[in-house]
């Protein structure tokens, strides 16, 4: 979900707006809210729904909506890749073939950029509407280190852009080990975050997530969900670049649903509910957006 | 090194076991001792890959003698103390090097190590009998500790665990070694996937052991740190915040410093005071701009105040240091630092061990 702002002059003037730094994430005044929702089936994406087909509430008040084109609004995709020593050989392979697998599901108008992380994080290429520098990026992938899988999210969210239909794909194969951050922290930074947030999380027999789910697991699972994003357990380096080429089309059959929030108080947290009324099918959407005081 | 003759060991061990512990009754071979001396002559190598053409069995023949002369000489203090002529710091660091020789390297960060085994245990039932004796006691103190760090550092908790407390056996107050069971508790409750009401049995069970290392020896700053570190974990927030604050205004160095200012930092955060937490996180970045997990954490608060700005210029700088750091960031390594020094302990010891 994203919300457009509207800045008055002089707050473009003492944010430096107007000389190219970035605005502030939060809004000083919200016009209109986006939310980004996938509808499916037993057999797949549900097309052809109209507005009216959607029910929405912003604090359990009804809303009007309408529907947007998804191509008017390009994608800001963020590749957030574990690359630590337990990806090396023909994991590392498979994640970079997959990569290429959701690039070429994008349109010429989305960007994509690669964020890696072991125990650092380092952006190998910064979101860009040229695929060669990203596919360039992935050629450099290198499987050494720990994992700061939490602390990598939370840099994709935090850096994600807003205004946008932002993207976030983590990757990851283990438990993480060298983060400073937690779930409680992730969990509202990814709230107040406009991104769509998806995770594949690498299960294999000789090193799984093991024991059921772990914490981290249902922790990134539920974000993903809560963010109307999904979380992804593929069992085979074929079944990772299905994942990441559903992701990509994915963002292709989504419905853009823009709404002006009426009856409901500007600030704070803004819990959504999106149904079908007249048709089946199961909604994905963000759960919720949040506004600064 | 010759094969001693099994009907000869055989004949060795009968008679060990029938012959009464008198001071003279103890055997230890011929050939064995003098691997130790070729050990202790300063012929390492040689006498470490001498020691492992020999048979477990026999060895532990050997070692059965050793024990037997060390209870005679504890039976009759007046007698000839025939411990005196064997080299048994050499024998000690003998044994620890032929298990360290007999363990292949890690393939890499993430991946497992074959923990110290038969060899190691000879070394530490070696070590017990120094430890008995007046002037080894230091010897062997800081061998059980170097021990359970080697462990640790390789990911062999229960090792490092059986080390550590097989150390305060003998050294019972002895703070480092606290601190080394006190921090292999910790390093299991966090990386290993336990559930909920076993881990915080864990990380109660080694805020035990770090809050007596910080009673027996308060300018321990790393035990003090890692104390108030698990109690943050168990959500003893206020605890937590005492030992820090506490910690935070002692002395030590860089990375034991950035530590507490990163670790007091979250107690603030994570209390609702975001700007303590800011200051904290600020003071632990002015060590070292380049650190990572600093600039993350202080990018969150910033972020967590609705300062979306400084949020992105903090990570963003960060970022910016990637692959070109001069020191790994202290945090990456908290969970055994206090284990990184065992390779030069045990080299320490080993330069000890000569006539």
């Amino acid at each position: 979900m994203s919300a457009r702002v509207k800045f008055s002059l002089a707050l473009v003037g003492l944010a430096g707006f107007a000389s190219g730094q970035e605005p502030p994430v939060f809004r000083s005044e919200v016009e209109s809210a986006y939310v980004d929702a996938f509808v499916s089936n037993g057999e797949g994406p549900v097309h052809g729904l109209r507005a009216t087909d959607f029910e929405l509430t912003d604090n359990a008040v009804e809303q009007t909506i309408e529907l947007v084109s998804a191509e008017t609004r390009p994608v800001r995709a963020v590749l957030v890749f574990d690359t630590s020593s337990s990806l090396a050989g023909k994991k590392l392979e498979a994640l970079r073939a997959s990569a290429e697998a959701f690039l070429d599901g994008l349109r010429s108008a989305d960007e994509a950029g690669l964020l890696a992380f072991s125990e650092e994080i380092a952006w190998l290429a910064e979101p860009t509407t040229d695929r060669t520098i990203v596919r360039n990026a992935l050629t450099r992938l290198h499987a050494e280190g720990g994992t700061a899988a939490f602390d990598a999210l939370y840099a994709a969210l935090a850096l994600s852009e807003t205004g946008s239909r932002s993207l976030v794909v983590l990757f990851t194969d283990g438990e993480d080990n060298m983060s400073i951050l937690g779930e409680r922290q992730l969990r509202a930074v990814a709230e107040r975050s406009d991104a769509l947030v998806h995770v594949v999380g690498l299960r294999e027999t000789s090193r799984p997530f093991t024991g059921g789910e772990t914490n981290q697991t249902r922790a990134f699972r539920e974000i993903a969900e809560a963010s109307g994003g999904r979380f992804w357990t593929p069992e085979s380096p074929q079944r990772l670049r299905e994942a990441f080429s559903a992701i990509a089309a994915s963002m292709n059959e989504r419905y853009v649903l823009r709404y002006d929030p009426q009856g409901v108080k500007r600030e704070g947290w803004h819990a959504l509910s999106v149904r079908l009324r007249g048709a089946s099918g199961r909604v994905q959407a963000r759960r919720g957006y949040w506004v600064a005081p | 090194m010759a094969l001693i003759p099994r009907a000869r060991l055989l004949a060795i061990a009968a008679w060990s076991l029938l012959a009464p512990a008198t001071s003279s009754g103890q055997v230890v071979s011929r050939e064995y001792e003098e691997l130790l001396r070729r050990y202790q002559r300063g012929q390492r190598s040689a006498a470490v890959w001498a020691l492992g053409t020999w048979r477990e069995s026999d060895l532990d023949l050997q070692i059965k003698a050793l024990q037997r002369r060390a209870e005679a000489v504890a039976r009759c203090p007046t007698c000839k103390d025939l411990l005196d002529d064997l080299p048994l710091k050499a024998a000690v660091m003998l044994h620890a090097d032929r298990d360290e020789a007999d363990r292949p390297p890690a393939a890499g960060t993430e991946q497992p190590r074959r923990c110290p085994a038969g060899q190691a245990r000879r070394a530490g039932q070696i070590a017990a009998i120094l430890a008995q004796r007046g002037g080894t006691l230091e010897f062997a103190r800081r061998f059980f500790l170097a021990m359970a760090q080697r462990c640790q550092w390789d990911f062999c908790l229960e090792a490092a665990l059986q080390w550590g407390r097989d150390g305060l056996a003998q050294f019972p107050r002895d703070p480092p070694l606290l601190m080394v069971v006190g921090a292999s508790l910790e390093e299991r409750a966090t990386l290993e996937n336990a559930p909920g009401d076993e881990r915080r049995r864990r990380f109660q069970e080694s805020e035990k052991f770090l809050s007596d290392a910080v009673a027996g020896d308060p300018t321990l700053l790393e035990a003090a740190v890692r104390l108030g570190h698990v109690q943050w974990r168990l959500g003893e927030d206020e605890s937590a915040r005492l030992t820090l604050e506490k910690a935070v205004a002692q002395d030590g160095t860089p990375p034991l410093l950035y530590l507490a200012h990163l670790f007091l930092g979250q107690v603030y955060e994570r209390a609702g005071w975001p700007d303590q937490a800011i200051g904290e996180f600020s003071r632990a970045l002015a060590l070292d701009p380049q650190r990572q997990s600093a600039a993350v954490a202080l990018s969150q608060a910033y972020f967590s105040t609705g300062d979306a700005r400084s949020a992105r210029r903090v990570l963003g700088e960060a970022l910016a240091y990637a692959g070109r750091r001069s020191e790994r960031d202290p945090h990456w390594d908290y969970v055994a630092s206090n284990a990184a020094e065992a390779e030069d302990l045990l080299q320490d010891l080993r330069e000890e061990t000569g006539p």
